[in-house]
């Protein structure tokens, strides 16, 4: 944090208390992977549709993770006497094979008024625009994020080494699983907004993954996850004045 | 900031403690940043929701002549194609979400883990929905569909303070392979340096196509005009002599005859960036 955003605060209303900081760290194994359910010479060749079920024990390790380590930097901005925690990173490192460290680091602020919030609010978005928010009537309420991970057999309609018999097509199968991905995080993180209460939320961050598994004797199938990552914000009415207008200006920069 | 409402950090203290777990009905996501959330809002229109397309494609290699300078047609088509679907699912979207357009609208591509020539085409945008219809009648453009629109949340609030409207996204792709030189050309150049005529004539070429491609997209929309047109010349995954050429922009259309924005104020930042 710096002067400029400690100033930015403090016209938006709120005092700069200090960096708060969480983490854990996870083992996260494949328990009760399973492959995609398809067996060779079981009813031919299978057009399975992308399921979750295997790693269900996966992205429940990955949630907790989040959750644990935003859950210990909100509360230390509790013990702080903080009202909410601006500028919020998550972070994901790996520790060594099977084990990964979650990391929230934030800005710690206080509001000057009398209100309290109940629990502390958390954004991921920097203080010019928490600001430029609660100037326009809203506030934001917390950082939340959508997961989904899923698998998919691969077949006829997704098989890449073919090459140059393929030609130039649409890869039904795969855009099949990553939009079902999409889809599942999307409807994951919506669900997470409407349960803190929410207005709407800011999307920071959509990240897609795919990769391989081995799941037999010279067969794969793919696996994709999505992460979707925002801040949820909330609509207030304030009984005083109407939000200031926006003004349009020229900056007279020099482009040196 | 400028001004601060005092009681502001209160009254948004005060609706944090009264959260309850609402009706999910008016909720909507956007990846708009903060800025173009508001001045979106303000140029009259609300966020919908996230919308969002993509199609993973197979591009594999059309042969070309080594000597011959020309558009690998083949390839030009799936380019567009993948792009096309990706675009045209965001649409569905949009549309199902009653839509009136689609800003700040990206279309990337990625090429996939799964293989050197699958290639991911993924758009994403926020659909918006006006609070009053324009005096023309529908924001819609003419195939009744959602407008789409690459440029910021900022530039689309001066677009329609200057009395215009997006009408849709257009685009042209041409890939194009240049020709290799004659063994006795290339021993004649080295040590020189000169103008290589047949890439300049392949690249004078191939950007023509892209454009004109783009420019009938906006004739087929009744646009006056394309804004915020950029061309890109990218190898992809074709090594050097194989360049898509790919033009995009948004074509708009008048809302009304003048064109009149308020004088901006000029301001003098303290900062050097």
């Amino acid at each position: 944090m710096t002067g400029e955003h400690a100033a930015l605060l403090s016209a938006a209303g709120f005092d700069l208390v200090g960096q708060v900081f969480g983490s854990t760290v996870m083992q996260i194994g494949w328990a009760g992977w399973s492959g995609c359910g398809w067996r060779p010479g079981y009813l031919g060749p299978a057009v399975l549709p992308p399921r979750s079920t295997g790693f269900a024990a996966y992205s429940s390790a990955l949630r907790t993770g989040r959750f644990t380590a935003l859950d210990r930097m909100r509360r230390q901005a509790v013990a702080l006497g903080a009202d909410g925690v601006v500028g919020v990173r998550l972070t994901e490192q790996p520790r060594d094979e099977q084990k990964r460290e979650f990391t929230a680091v934030g800005a710690a602020v206080r509001s000057r008024g009398r209100q309290r919030p109940g629990t502390p609010f958390t954004t991921d978005l920097g203080p010019a625009d928490v600001a430029k928010l609660l100037a326009a009537g809203w506030v934001p309420a917390g950082v939340v994020y959508g997961l989904e991970v899923a698998v998919r057999h691969d077949d006829w309609r997704t098989a890449s080494s073919l090459g140059f018999l393929v030609g130039n097509t649409e890869m039904a199968g795969y855009t099949e699983l990553l939009t079902h991905v999409r889809a599942q995080a999307r409807r994951d993180f919506a669900g997470r907004v409407a349960a803190l209460g929410a207005d709407a939320a800011l999307m920071s961050g959509l990240r897609s993954r795919t990769w391989a598994i081995e799941v037999g004797e010279r067969h794969t199938d793919r696996a994709a996850s999505c992460l979707m990552t925002g801040t949820a914000i909330a609509r207030f009415r304030t009984g005083r004045r109407p939000v200031p207008a926006g003004l349009t200006v020229l900056p007279l920069r020099s482009s040196r | 900031m400028t001004v601060t409402t005092p009681g502001v950090p209160d009254d948004a203290m005060r609706r944090l403690a009264q959260m309850r777990p609402g009706q999910p009905t008016s909720l909507f996501t956007s990846d708009l940043s903060v800025n173009e959330f508001l001045l979106v809002r303000e140029a009259g229109f609300r966020p919908l929701g996230l919308v969002l397309g993509s199609s993973i494609y197979h591009v594999g290699i059309q042969l070309g002549r080594w000597s011959q300078n020309r558009e690998l047609d083949q390839l030009s088509q799936a380019m567009y194609h993948a792009r096309e679907l990706a675009m045209t699912r965001m649409e569905a979207e949009a549309d199902a979400l009653g839509a009136d357009g689609i800003v700040g609208v990206r279309l990337d591509i990625e090429f996939k883990e799964f293989g050197s020539e699958l290639a991911e085409f993924i758009a994403i945008g926020t659909a918006i929905q006006a609070d009053v219809p324009p005096e023309s009648g529908t924001w819609r453009n003419r195939h009744g569909k959602p407008f789409t629109s690459d440029l910021s949340g900022q530039d689309f609030w001066t677009l329609i303070q200057a009395g215009y409207t997006p009408v849709g996204m257009t685009m042209g792709s041409c890939v194009y392979h240049i020709a290799h030189q004659r063994f006795w050309q290339a021993m004649g150049n080295i040590g020189q340096n000169v103008e290589i005529p047949q890439y300049t004539e392949a690249l004078y070429d191939a950007r023509e196509l892209a454009m004109s491609r783009m420019q009938a997209e906006a004739e087929d929309l009744g646009a006056e005009g394309i804004v915020g047109v950029r061309m890109l010349s990218t190898s992809h995954r074709w090594g050097g002599h194989t360049t898509e050429f790919f033009a995009i922009g948004t074509a708009v259309r008048p809302l009304r005859p003048d064109h009149v924005i308020a004088k901006p104020q000029l301001v003098l930042p303290l900062t050097d960036r």
